[in-house]
């Protein structure tokens, strides 16, 4: 970030290759909208671009980046939830019965086991959904802790709450995590997870 | 640890973020939980599945097009900015903003026309800095000392105009003050010069400061003046210091009177009225005079206030009208009388009992007093006041030695003035008694027997048909009592 704020572009393609995969799915988990998602990881970098003279070389440059993500994530579920009305273009959210092909399914098994390639699917998929049925607040808790891996202390920094609220915030979400993946079977047709106690 | 300590901790467990010791504890409890052991295991086998989801294969690539214009728009960005920026270039960026603040121009405006009319003031008077121009011309002389060298009589009429002007200020009352204590003329005089020149040395610029504080239409200090040290001529004749000449004329009036006063004492002395009574000027007078001399003239006009209140007192306490002219029938004064009135000048006291002539009679000076202490024994021509002093000292002494009448023999004289109806010779000398043996165990009595006998002598005065029953029973009293006591 110093080199492109002495302006070497150059410097600050190599800041998006190193972090966009991550913010992408961060974005794309937390508005479950893959044009919404695409907009706003957009509008990410050009808030990075824009304030790159703010930029402090004494802060860190990924929670500074991932602090910029999640402030628009959350702003976009709050007017979304304020509107309520989905958009006619929108893609449904697939239903947990819904057979329909995903994204998820274009990518081959990277082992050849199909069986246990389906069962990953079928995991990635109800995790997907799980996580985009989390509350905004674990929402953001959960992908900024396993996706972005930042520290419970840097979430409570960049969510402007305590480490124990944040901590508190990943337990409900793991808890509903598991219970969405509840019923699903291992591969060794073991229940994966049990019933929920 | 307990189960819901267990629930509290999952986090920080699976996460690894626990303490060893802590994470002992946890294990620990896992072992015999069987509930919370199933529990975190569930719970580590979401996460798992939630990780290999997000994070594996199956993770999401962003799209392409968002990578180029991302950076397209960061290389417009670097371009349209000048320069580009670094630490130190945004301080000339924050240099640059502050610039365009629109109240920047006319501060800095302002502040240049102050600082320029400050500096044209400095330059024009460098000597009158602005917030300074209050100060005094004397601050400044002595702030900016000139090299003058003054000549010996010129620093001597500096100090001595110093010590006048020290005098003013602060010798004046000590000098006063230490008028009982005689000091030399030459200790006095040297100590004078000595804190003169020492405040001309301190001060410096003091003959300068003279010259600006007093100049030459008020005539006399600025004689004591020199420019640059010349013309010493001009202090052949410098004023005398003010308060030397004050302390020298106050010493040298007392000497001087007190001198007169020994010649002329044993004359008076001759010429006062000889005791009638036996007794003679009596031991008692000389004691007083003793006191007197030995205290000296402070201790002498700490008595006046004292004899004065005590007069106050008196008169408070026995509600005795103003003295009335004698009769010529009136009992002649007594000696006694007389030598108390006058051993006593302190007390003007003019004791109110006591007869007009008595009454009459000014409270002896200062002066007097030290004529009676001292016989004219010693020459004025060959003494110093050291040695007068010296000479008081031993006579005081001597006639403290001296014994006076016994009590014995006062308290009987007194009672005998007191049965012979000798009203003014009684009051006399029962006072005389209480104000010897104030603490006597009789006192008390000796103060009733003086009012009666003042009471009688008034009435005697005055007679009047109420008071001839008092005066009857006063009689009847000094008679009884002159039979009790032979």
């Amino acid at each position: 970030m110093a080199r492109y704020q002495k302006g070497e572009v150059a410097a600050f393609a190599e800041l998006v290759s190193r972090h966009e995969k991550r913010l992408w799915n961060f974005v794309r988990r937390f508005v479950a909208d893959a044009a919404t998602a695409e907009d706003l990881l957009q509008e990410v970098f050009l808030r990075v671009v824009r304030s790159a003279g703010e930029w402090q070389p004494s802060a860190k440059f990924s929670t500074w980046l991932y602090t910029i993500a999640r402030n628009l994530c959350t702003d976009n579920a709050r007017r979304r939830a304020f509107r309520r009305a989905d958009s006619l273009d929108q893609t449904p959210v697939p239903a947990r019965d819904e057979s329909g092909p995903h994204r998820i399914d274009k990518v081959a098994a990277p082992n050849g086991n199909a069986e246990k390639a389906a069962m990953n699917r079928e995991i990635a998929t109800r995790v997907d959904q799980a996580v985009a049925e989390l509350p905004v607040e674990q929402r953001e808790v959960f992908l900024m802790r396993e996706v972005m891996d930042m520290s419970f202390a840097e979430i409570a920094a960049a969510t402007s709450a305590s480490e124990p609220t944040v901590k508190s915030r990943m337990r409900y979400a793991l808890e509903r995590l598991r219970v969405a993946l509840a019923e699903l079977r291992d591969a060794d047709g073991v229940a994966a997870l049990g019933s929920t106690p | 640890m307990n189960c819901a300590q267990v629930k509290e901790q999952l986090i920080d467990f699976l996460y690894d973020e626990m303490s060893p010791q802590a994470r002992a504890a946890f294990t620990e409890h896992l072992r015999g939980c069987p509930g919370c052991s199933t529990e975190v295991a569930i719970n580590q086998k979401a996460l798992g599945h939630a990780r290999n989801a997000l994070h594996g294969p199956l993770a999401q690539e962003p799209p392409a097009r968002i990578h180029a214009a991302v950076l397209e728009a960061a290389k417009v960005a670097a371009q349209a900015a000048p320069e580009p920026q670094t630490g130190r270039q945004e301080g000339r960026g924050f240099l640059a903003r502050l610039w365009r603040t629109p109240w920047l121009m006319p501060a800095f405006g302002a502040a240049t026309v102050a600082t320029a009319v400050f500096l044209v003031r400095v330059l024009k008077n460098p000597e009158v800095v602005p917030g300074q121009q209050q100060r005094s011309m004397d601050e400044r002389a002595v702030a900016t000392p000139a090299p003058v060298v003054a000549p010996p009589e010129t620093e001597s009429a500096a100090a001595t105009v110093a010590g006048a002007e020290r005098g003013n200020r602060k010798e004046d009352l000590p000098a006063l003050g230490r008028t009982a204590t005689p000091i030399s003329r030459e200790r006095r005089a040297a100590r004078t010069r000595s804190t003169a020149k020492g405040e001309a040395a301190d001060l410096g610029m003091a003959h300068k400061r003279k010259e600006v504080d007093f100049d030459a239409p008020s005539g006399g200090l600025h004689g004591a003046t020199t420019k640059g040290g010349g013309a010493p001529s001009r202090f052949a004749e410098p004023p005398p210091p003010r308060h030397a000449a004050r302390v020298s004329g106050d010493v040298d009036d007392l000497l001087k009177s007190a001198d007169e006063e020994l010649k002329a004492a044993p004359a008076q002395d001759r010429a006062a009225p000889k005791p009638a009574a036996k007794k003679a000027p009596s031991a008692q007078a000389k004691e007083t005079r003793s006191w007197d001399s030995l205290g000296g003239v402070a201790e002498s006009s700490a008595r006046v206030n004292r004899a004065t209140s005590q007069q106050i007192s008196d008169r408070g306490k026995y509600a005795v009208p103003p003295p009335a002219p004698a009769p010529a029938s009136a009992p002649a004064p007594s000696p006694s009388v007389t030598a108390s009135a006058a051993t006593e000048p302190a007390r003007p006291s003019v004791p109110s009992y006591a007869p007009a002539s008595a009454v009459a009679q000014p409270a002896p000076s200062r002066s007097a007093k030290v004529r009676q202490a001292e016989p004219a024994t010693i020459s004025p021509a060959e003494s110093t006041p050291e040695t007068r002093f010296d000479d008081v000292m031993t006579k005081a002494e001597k006639s403290k030695d001296k014994a006076g009448p016994s009590l014995e023999e006062s308290i009987r004289k007194a009672d005998r003035l007191f049965a012979k109806q000798d009203w003014v010779a009684a009051a006399a000398a029962y006072r005389d008694l209480i104000n010897r043996f104030p603490g006597h165990k009789d006192a008390g009595k000796w103060r009733e027997r003086m009012g009666q006998s003042l009471v009688a002598e008034q009435e005697s005065r005055n007679p009047k048909p109420a008071n001839a029953a008092k005066a009857a029973k006063a009689k009847a009293a000094s008679e009884v009592l002159e039979g009790g006591k032979p």
